[in-house]
């Protein structure tokens, strides 16, 4: 995502100058789906005590874990149909996340503003620029306002089948 | 336990306060902390290496993904490298080899997330696994195209489509277990396996494992077109690390029948073994032999008796 900061650099006597000047800013202000768990006080960020117990689950998580939370048979492999599985139930509940999320901050008209984009919380040490950038880039048709289906493109576009090449 | 080319892992189930899993021994692993924030400052700090040191397509983020609380991360992407360099390269030294240093078993863990381009142009990024010469023996390729987000996998003379995709703009925990010796490998995203028991290298390089990184790759483009997309990506908590054969459990169960549990590495066959005395290992109990594994998996032995006081175990891993 690319952000332009326009700084302008005031001389007396000559005109206002602008600087280009790029800047990113990774996600859409939620919680990334793999952490959401450690958000013990739902405030939709992670406090430095629940940081370190994601670190620790990660750190204390082993293989036959990451193989038994999938293999809904219990014959220690996962197939291809629990695969498949998997993969949709971790975009369904990604899904179902942001469009509640979406709920709780567009509010009655279904359409999230910039000023509502604002107040959440994990963007409040954001500047008003990063803030915008992010906002323009769900704002797909640049109408001023996101509608759930622009929040949750990212999420769904990848849902072409497979163009085959290998 | 070396035994002419069989690995056995061996255990008292009279002792069995004292008996350990083994754990997995750490070669790499950064949080980025130590590193400084800004562009340009990831090749050269901690043994990271790459082929563009000035353009701004690397470097160090601080608490760019809100609310996580990750503090420092690294970053490929998003500034063009100078001239026609394509692709732009970061990898970290770890210079594994079975032969002379290394388990042949070696796990890698990164989080990772790709943010979209807000251009019209988008490319690929590849997390490499080369050899000790150089080699790219295998690599994961995420595709962010317009429309699609397919991760690949390559044995580096082809590629696959595993059918799982990425989310752009998510943060992704990506976990890959290779076998060098068998040529054999797994890796899982968010815990869904992208595939398992896969061929790792069709290269006829020798098998060590030299460095792991992540390539950006500039995406298709009409004739004469050069532009890169200002898509990137986030790589955190970065780890590599060899696992010694070991079992991962042990215990007596109420009934009175003792159960063991290990993992089984695609490629490879394994056998419980049990002995009164530690000497004379016998590998005759039902149940106890275990063919060629075609796929990473749990695996799990139980002795159901009547049992005698004490009774030691092993498993031998062949080859």
């Amino acid at each position: 995502m690319k952000k332009l900061l326009m700084c302008s650099l005031l001389f007396v006597g000559a005109p206002v100058l602008f600087a280009e000047e790029p800047d990113r800013t990774f996600g859409d202000g939620t919680l990334p789906e793999a952490l959401r768990p450690f958000d013990v006080d739902g405030n939709g960020m992670l406090d430095e005590e629940e940081r370190q117990a994601a670190r620790a689950a990660r750190d204390e998580a082993n293989l036959a874990d990451r193989l038994d939370r999938w293999d809904a048979n219990g014959d220690g492999v996962i197939d291809d149909a629990e695969r498949e599985i998997a993969r949709a139930a971790l975009r369904e509940r990604i899904i179902a996340a942001r469009t509640a999320k979406f709920g709780q901050l567009a509010g009655e008209d279904g359409l999230l503003s910039l000023e509502e984009f604002s107040a959440i919380p994990a963007l409040a040490t954001r500047t008003e620029e990063e803030i915008a950038t992010m906002f323009g880039f769900l704002d797909r048709d640049s109408s001023g306002e996101v509608s759930l289906e622009e929040f949750l493109y990212r999420l769904t576009r990848h849902q072409r089948p497979p163009s085959g090449g290998e | 336990m070396r035994t002419g080319g069989r690995i056995v892992f061996w255990m008292a189930a009279a002792i069995l306060a004292g008996a350990q899993p083994g754990e997995a021994d750490t070669i790499y692993r950064t949080e980025f902390e130590a590193f400084t924030v800004g562009e340009n400052t990831l090749v050269g700090t901690e043994g990271w290496a790459g082929n563009s040191t000035a353009s701004g397509s690397h470097g160090i983020d601080l608490d760019i993904v809100p609310g996580a609380g990750l503090g420092n991360t690294a970053f490929i992407g998003f500034k063009p490298p100078t001239g026609t360099t394509n692709p732009v390269l970061i990898f970290r030294p770890v210079n594994l080899n079975p032969a002379t240093n290394s388990e042949p078993v070696i796990e890698f863990e990164s989080f990772l997330g790709i943010e979209d381009s807000s251009n019209d142009f988008r490319d690929d990024f590849w997390i490499s696994f080369y050899s000790i010469s150089g080699s790219r023996l295998a690599a994961i390729r995420f595709q962010n195209d317009a429309f699609t987000s397919w991760i690949y996998r390559s044995d580096g003379m082809g590629q696959f489509n595993t059918g799982a995709s990425f989310i752009p703009g998510e943060l992704h925990l990506l976990y890959v277990r290779l076998d060098l010796n068998i040529n054999k490998w797994s890796a899982f995203l968010d815990d869904i396996p992208l595939f398992n028991g896969a061929p790792f290298t069709s290269l006829a390089a020798t098998r060590t494992l030299g460095s792991v990184g992540v390539d950006w790759r500039r995406g298709p483009r009409p004739m004469g077109v050069t532009t890169w997309g200002d898509n990137w990506m986030l790589i955190a908590d970065w780890e590599v690390r060899t696992v010694p054969f070991a079992l991962n459990s042990h215990v007596r169960n109420p009934n009175g029948s003792f159960t063991l549990t290990w993992t089984g590495d695609p490629g490879r066959s394994y056998q419980v073994q049990h002995s009164a005395t530690a000497t004379g290992w016998l590998g005759t109990l039902p149940g106890s032999t275990y063919p060629t594994q075609s796929v990473l998996s749990t695996m799990s032995f139980t002795n159901v008796g009547p049992l005698p006081e004490k009774l030691f175990y092993r498993v031998v891993r062949t080859p």
